[in-house]
């Protein structure tokens, strides 16, 4: 198992990024999703790809982790402001090898975390991870059509979001 | 003034492109290690072997859902008929009914 956790670790680490706010909530889902492997590897054929049935329990991770974060959004207070007046900042900054990327992925994932969290999720593993819609539609229970509707919807939503953050 | 949408989409793409190019800084995997080692062994057992049966927890939770549903809609019929018998059950057992 370990040899497993090792050889994995950074596939699972990368994909799960995408959800995360930050570091320290990647760690976490990092070891959630192996512990859920631990706890159901006697539910794993061994005629699938042990890859890609970690890839869907990592991507199940994530869903759960959007739902999760929507619902403590709902309940959250504002954030108090300083001595200066500013607002403290909401996530931890990490180092980045690419600070645009890292910018323009953080600004990414703050679009992202205001739709619901099945469109996030949805959009995440599309945009970002390049996955398939019919895959996505696999992994959720959803039938192809209601995937590309939903799709469909979730981008426009998006990009209004996005008008509305580049609009003065 | 508000972008036209063509553009806002050319930015919105050009925004997703860049994010792809974001990668974490490396986890932690000594811990990590650590929490696998240490969670608690697959249960075996009847139960565990039915939920893995299904192919997605949606499914099974949906499954469970509406055997619950079945359920309580079975025991509401049961005690509804039992109220209606209970009465004739009461008359019919009195001994002196028919001396």
């Amino acid at each position: 198992m370990e040899r497993l956790v090792l050889h994995h670790q950074a596939e699972i680490a990368r994909l799960l990024w995408r959800f995360a706010r930050n570091h320290a909530d990647l760690e976490d889902l990092v070891q959630e999703t192996f512990l859920r492997v631990v706890r159901s590897i006697g539910s794993w054929r061994a005629d699938r790809p042990f890859a890609h049935w970690l890839r869907r329990i990592a991507a199940n991770t994530g869903r759960d982790y959007c739902r999760r974060q929507a619902v403590r959004r709902r309940w959250a207070v504002e954030p108090v402001p300083n001595a200066d007046g500013e607002c403290p900042p909401v996530e931890a900054v990490d180092p980045a090898a690419d600070p645009a990327a890292r910018a323009a992925h953080r600004e990414l994932k703050q679009l992202l975390a205001r739709l619901p969290p099945d469109d996030c999720a949805l959009l995440t593993l599309h945009h970002l991870e390049g996955w398939e819609l019919a895959d996505i539609g696999r992994q959720f229970g959803w039938t192809a059509a209601a995937t590309k509707i939903r799709a469909w919807r979730a981008r426009g939503r998006l990009r209004s979001l996005y008008e509305n953050r580049l609009s003065p | 003034m508000k972008p036209s949408p063509e553009e806002s989409a050319r930015a919105l793409s050009a925004l997703v492109q860049r994010a792809r190019g974001d990668t974490p800084a490396p986890i932690d995997t000594a811990a990590l290690l650590r929490v696998v080692r240490q969670a608690p062994a697959v249960e075996a057992g009847w139960w565990s072997d039915f939920a893995a049966s299904f192919d997605t927890r949606a499914v099974f939770t949906t499954c469970s859902a509406g055997a619950g549903a079945s359920l309580a809609v079975a025991g509401w019929l049961a005690w509804d008929a039992w109220q209606n018998v209970l009465p004739w059950a009461q008359l019919l057992s009195d001994p002196t009914l028919f001396s």
